[in-house]
């Protein structure tokens, strides 16, 4: 997504590095995305869905 | 083109049982090897102190030419800036080690170390805050990509997959879909994907 958007930042978190990252973001699974620190996924989607889902889309 | 390394570049007792030559096994669907076998270095077992510790290649000679085969289409020199500290860094050795097996397959991966400590302009310039904290450049230009940790397990392969990707090695395939949505965005996302190296 960052690759065809200008817009777009992404970054991958070793959640096992970075507790403290983890528990901010209440990371109980993998993968977790979180869009803004507002927008929560938790799990794998197909990606049409992922899209929509981490551009608030969609619930 | 590059020679293969030896498995262990330090350790010149190729039938030292603590020195396996393959540590790392090609599989799909990326034509590389087990990935979880990147979760750290691999080390002698005699070693008692860190400052004795021999780290030894993680990419097989097989990963390093299937790695060679698919940085061979790259049209772009990819950057990675590599944001690392001395102290308070547990993986740092490690993701360097992990980039310096990079850096020798291909001419178009270019590693730039960046004190995290003693850079802070430039690591805020990235939004790094954090090491070991990679920035991917391709063409000079910044990609937006980031990884904070160590690249190991299967977030090696999404390393791989992201060099190919901006440089022109492959494609970063998203539906048409996706692709309208996306051209839609106005304004910044931070997308901030928690992985494990398993």
């Amino acid at each position: 997504m960052a690759f065809h958007s200008p817009h777009i930042t992404a970054v991958t978190v070793q959640a096992t590095e970075f507790y403290d990252l983890a528990r901010k973001f209440r990371v109980t699974g993998v993968p977790k995305t979180v869009v803004n620190e507002e927008i929560e996924i938790l799990g794998s989607l197909p990606e049409p869905q992922f899209v929509r889902a981490a551009l608030g889309l969609e619930e | 083109m590059v020679p293969s390394a030896p498995a262990c570049a330090t350790d010149t007792n190729p039938t030292n049982p603590t020195n396996p030559t393959n540590p790392i096994n090609p599989i799909n669907p990326t034509n590389l090897t087990n990935p979880t076998n990147l979760i750290g270095p691999s080390m002698r077992s005699d070693a008692s102190t860190w400052d004795n510790r021999i780290f030894m290649a993680l990419l097989s000679p097989a990963d390093q030419q299937t790695l060679r085969d698919m940085f061979a289409d790259m049209t772009e020199t990819v950057t990675i800036l590599f944001f690392t500290q001395t102290i308070g860094c547990e993986t740092c050795t490690e993701t360097k080690q992990i980039l310096n097996e990079l850096t020798e397959l291909t001419d178009r991966i270019v590693v730039e170390e960046v004190n995290l400590v003693l850079e802070k302009e430039r690591a805020a310039q990235y939004g790094i805050d954090r090491a070991p904290g990679l920035a991917l450049l391709a063409g000079g230009q910044d990609t937006r990509i980031r990884m904070l940790g160590a690249p190991a397990g299967y977030d090696f392969m999404s390393l791989v997959d992201a060099i190919l990707a901006i440089s022109g090695a492959s494609d970063a395939p998203l539906s048409t879909e996706s692709l309208e949505l996306l051209a839609q965005v106005t304004e910044p996302k931070s997308i901030a994907v928690f992985v494990t190296p398993t």
